[in-house]
């Protein structure tokens, strides 16, 4: 990811606010999508991405931020604590990414991932015995599984598949930001990654599903 | 590249597509304008606590110039004629301090000399306190 160019937040620390759009415009959508994960609402993520632009904006005119840091670490801690903030604003309970609540008796590990979500392919709009590869597994199909799946993942897994996936932070960098243990992000990350391989092979064939991504 | 590998490839970008998510289209206009805002504000700030820094300064200087004026005059007439009395008493204070303290390094310095530094410090630190937890938290 391009990290901010030094020079820049010394001008803008001179008083140069226009350079501070080249920020915004690097980082707003990465930084929406982590808000819209936490706050799930766009009008409310809009506004808590807006305070966070100006929380950064204040740290760099006032010096207050370090160059030691990252600054892209630095900008999505502010990104997070203040959906955080937000999110404690607009619900009656805290943001909570450590802990995943389990209340089915039988529960096997990751069942957390798909308890909100049922894949739905309709089999009987292709024929899988005569058709082609490329036209069994249609690309939408495959794509609407896997947005219905992101889609419905605790937060406690989409917060730091973002964080890792579109904001582009190191396991450690995301254990420091949430204070989780660096295992609990890697685990969370490997387990996200194998239900979805599940769930793909089990709607599709593997032969069929690598011919697929080979086409 | 193996089969392993481009699943995986397969799946990532899957999933990178998925997450991704985009503001509306004027945000950026929206969010430059608080900046801007922001900004003018900061300044506005800045003006005030310099003002204030200035007026609270100045009101410590005044207070602090006219006790010691008064002390001065008050202690020059009174102590003849009230030795046991209050400014009296803090300059032989500061008369023993002076001598005791500074007697030791060979210096002498006079009470009054003393008492000079001791109240401009008393200034300073004042000044500090009010500035750390008065103005800077009003201000930051």
């Amino acid at each position: 990811m391009n990290e901010v160019n030094p020079e820049i937040l010394s001008r803008i620390r001179q008083g140069e606010t226009n350079l501070f759009k080249e920020i915004v415009d690097i980082y707003k959508d990465r930084a929406f999508s982590l808000t819209i994960k936490i706050l799930k609402n766009r009008e409310e993520s809009e506004d808590a991405l807006q305070e966070s632009f100006l929380r950064l904006f204040r740290a760099i005119s006032s010096d207050s931020y370090e160059a030691k840091a990252k600054f892209s670490t630095y900008f999505y801690t502010i990104v997070y604590n203040t959906a955080v903030d937000y999110y404690r604003k607009y619900n009656s309970g805290s943001f909570n990414v450590t802990s995943i609540e389990i209340h089915e008796a039988n529960y096997n590990d990751g069942d957390e991932l798909t308890r909100d979500f049922e894949p739905n392919v309709d089999r009987s709009l292709y024929d899988t015995e005569s058709m082609s590869t490329e036209r069994n597994i249609e690309t939408a199909e495959v794509t609407s599984i896997i947005r219905g799946y992101i889609n419905t993942i605790p937060q406690q897994y989409s917060v730091i598949l973002n964080m890792f996936f579109i904001n582009e932070l190191s396991h450690e960098e995301i254990s420091t930001i949430l204070k989780i243990p660096l295992g609990t992000v890697k685990n969370r990350i490997f387990r996200a990654k194998e239900k979805l391989k599940e769930i793909l092979f089990r709607e599709f064939n593997k032969e069929e599903l690598i011919e697929y991504i080979k086409v | 590249m193996n089969d392993f590998n481009k699943i995986e490839e397969f799946l990532e970008s899957g999933i990178k597509e998925s997450l991704t998510e985009s503001t509306s289209l004027n945000f950026t206009e929206k969010l430059m304008r608080e900046v801007e805002m922001a900004k003018e504000f900061a300044k506005q700030d800045k003006k005030t606590y310099k003002l204030l820094n200035f007026i609270i300064a100045g009101v410590i200087t005044v207070i602090i110039t006219s006790g010691v004026m008064l002390a001065y005059l008050l202690g020059g007439e009174g102590a003849d004629e009230n030795p046991g009395g209050f400014i009296a008493g803090t300059k032989d204070l500061f008369n023993g301090l002076s001598a005791k303290v500074f007697g030791l390094f060979g210096i002498s310095l006079s009470g009054d000399a003393i008492m000079y530094v001791f109240f401009a410090g008393a200034a300073i630190i004042m000044f500090s306190l009010i500035d750390r937890f008065v103005l800077k938290k009003s201000y930051n």
